[in-house]
């Protein structure tokens, strides 16, 4: 659970995001129209995935690409290994990515020797406090400047007291190196233009820019749902992914990126890789009610709006992806048993499903996760219980009242032995951790009967 | 079975449960209000100024260059790497010491510059945008690495949309594409620091646009 000081943070964070998209959104014409054009381009690139994916296959082949394809996490970093063995590779760098998070690429290269260090600002902070991103496009969303100051204090030597400038400045010059002297660059990739066998890269920083360009092999890792059929799609995607990412027009640099360096040109890596990651989505794409959660675009707009993102943080989720769509698709990826509590950690507000840029209707497929969890037995036997006693007495007035009767004599007589919240409490799972509202004296039920008793009365 | 076919072999699988419903068509509307053509340069300029890049406009060459001149004498630029490229090499003529830089000029070493200049494919008027590849950009390197980087446009290399300019870069390169094409958006920015705007995060901290109109 996030502490007060990290509420406020995210707070703050999260209120400056929205002032800034509500600014740009104002630019377009019609965004509820540009939703479902992005909502329709994707539905097509997903409805024929296998066709996208083998042409987009194709054409970074001829481009001079290698493309992998990968069944899950373990064989992607065994990939990834290989081609970092074979070009005696030992020092890699990376760009935001949240697909190598999931992979746990990190732990996988370090395990056999190789360095690594991560480029962004944000998940560069990230790793030297040793700790995994908050958020999907904001990964210190929780920290603030003192206590980056902190650690780079510690870590780097910085003056305790500096700002958001000089912090930036530091790891400019300290990644400056890293950069010069990586053998290996690893990117992720927000879109796969089937069309032109390209990888399309948004950033900020000018991080993946560098690290697509200076090591003598780039590596990007995808997941098999980022492709796009043709290269006029990203006219629509690339600056709703802007606005819904981080409010605005344009991220600072959309890279296409095609094969290593071609004949002719004057600098770029000799090999370029490309990893088609499915771990799961193809388990996805077999529902077919939910596959639409294969078209996010990860802006993370549905956790900046989010009220339980907000209020537990971004830690609390101890998944890859965190808000909304990290609790639609952990399940489908992680098994719904283990990973299904995270569906029921929302009140249905629908906000979510009110920004996302491609029209995922996220909060339905919360809903649908429970439902499949109870369909699939996942369901303890005294959660099973109370809610047939549940259905049975809100159907009967009679049991209904007689409930509500007996759970008022329970509480107080609970609260009076100081049973609450103790280990001898029926309730114990509920009220451990959260403090039970008090039952009100007099229902409303009672008190109507009552008021219309005396109304009857003459006065 | 190798790990390609069992992929593709259960995407066919999964495909074959149809969708619940296919999405209504989208409307083909456009995403912004129409850009009249007079509006163009006005809104590039403002964009680009928004942004924190620098704009000049010169309605002659010696104007153009007297102003790549002065502006590497007032930012102290010792070092100046243009591309191979006329307009570039004529924009830095004016610069003391200013390379014009070979074929085989690379990477990494680049990364002792002060500025680089290079040309470009387009502009976009709607996000105050450059657009460059490794051929107009000399290389992935040159507009990226130096901590300050130049660009020398033609006013007719201007258009509106983004639509437009991925059709100008089909057009031009479809046949054989350079490996590298980007959307420089404002100079290289980081805000990860409690939403704080830093300029010149990785890549350059000042950009200059010398368009010229002519």
């Amino acid at each position: 659970m996030a502490d007060a000081h990290e509420r406020a943070t995210v707070l703050k964070a999260t209120a400056t995001y929205t002032s800034k998209v509500a600014e740009t959104k104002a630019s377009f014409l019609d965004w509820a129209t540009g939703r479902r054009q992005l909502h329709q381009r994707k539905w097509e690139a997903i409805h024929r995935l296998d066709f996208h994916l083998e042409t987009f296959e194709r054409r970074a082949t001829a481009r001079g690409a290698r493309v992998h394809w990968a069944e899950d996490a373990a064989q992607a970093c065994e990939i990834i290994l290989e081609i970092c063995h074979r070009t005696g590779a030992q020092k890699a760098v990376k760009s935001k990515s949240m697909i190598t998070e999931e992979i746990h690429l990190n732990a996988a290269l370090e395990e056999h020797g190789i360095a690594v260090v991560e480029s962004d600002l944000g998940e560069y902070i990230a790793q030297i406090r040793g700790e995994p991103p908050y958020h999907i496009v904001t990964p210190v969303m929780q920290l603030t400047k003192e206590e980056i100051a902190a650690t780079f204090h510690e870590k780097l030597g910085a003056p305790r007291d500096a700002t958001a400038e000089d912090l930036t400045k530091t790891a400019r010059r300290v990644l400056r190196e890293v950069f010069l002297a990586a053998d290996v660059g690893v990117t992720g990739a927000n879109f796969l233009v089937a069309e032109t066998g390209m990888i399309a890269i948004t950033e900020n920083e000018g991080n993946a820019r560098l690290v697509s360009t200076l090591p003598r092999v780039h590596i990007a890792v995808a997941g098999l749902e980022k492709v796009v059929p043709r290269l006029e799609d990203l006219a629509g995607f690339l600056p709703m992914l802007a606005v819904s990412g981080t409010g605005q027009q344009l991220t600072g640099y959309n890279t296409l990126l095609g094969g290593p360096r071609q004949q002719g040109e004057t600098d770029g890596p000799e090999e370029m890789h490309v990893i088609l990651l499915d771990n799961g989505r193809t388990r996805l794409l077999a529902d077919a009610e939910q596959r639409e959660a294969l078209h996010c675009i990860r802006c993370g707009a549905c956790l900046n709006v989010c009220p339980v993102f907000k209020g537990v943080g971004g830690f609390s989720y101890d998944t890859t992806y965190q808000g909304p769509i990290g609790s639609v698709i952990t399940p489908h990826f992680r098994g719904l048993r283990e990973w299904k509590h995270l569906s029921y950690a929302s009140s249905l507000c629908g906000a979510c499903s009110e920004v996302c840029p491609v029209h995922i209707d996220l909060h339905q497929h919360l809903l649908r996760n429970r439902r499949n969890a109870v369909d699939a037995g996942h369901v303890g036997a005294v959660e099973w219980i109370a809610f047939r006693f549940w259905a049975w007495a809100m159907r009967s007035p009679f049991a209904y009242e007689l409930a509500a009767r007996a759970g008022r004599i329970a509480q107080r007589l609970s609260r009076l032995l100081g049973v609450e919240g103790s280990l001898l409490d029926p309730a114990r799972a509920w009220t451990a951790r959260r403090a039970a509202p008090t039952l009100a004296p007099e229902s409303f039920r009672e008190w109507w009967r009552k008021r219309k008793a005396s109304e009857r009365k003459p006065s | 079975m190798n790990s390609r076919d069992a992929i593709l072999g259960r995407i066919r699988a999964a495909l074959r449960a149809p969708a619940p419903h296919a999405p209504a068509p989208a409307l083909a509307a456009e995403l912004f209000p129409p850009l009249r053509a007079d509006e163009a340069l006005p809104r590039f300029a403002r964009e680009f100024a928004a942004l924190k890049g620098v704009f000049h406009r010169s309605p002659d060459a010696n104007d153009a260059r007297a102003w790549v001149a002065g502006l590497a004498a007032r930012r102290g630029f010792a070092r100046v790497a243009a591309a191979p490229d006329d307009l570039c090499r004529d924009a830095v003529s004016g610069v003391p010491g200013a390379q014009t830089l070979e074929r085989e000029a690379c990477g990494a070493q680049l990364a002792s510059f002060d500025l680089g200049v290079t040309a470009c494919d387009c502009l976009v008027a709607r996000t105050g945008s450059i657009v460059l590849t490794a051929q107009s950009g000399f290389g992935r390197a040159l507009s990226v690495l130096p901590p300050a980087h130049l660009v020398v446009a033609r006013r007719a290399q201007l258009v509106g949309e983004i639509r437009e300019a991925l059709q100008l870069l089909e057009l031009r390169h479809g046949k054989m594409w350079p490996s590298m094409a980007t959307f420089i958006t404002g100079p290289s920015r980081t805000a990860d620091i409690e939403k704080i705007l830093v300029l010149g995060a990785h890549g350059p901290r000042e950009l200059y646009l010398l368009l010229l109109d002519f």
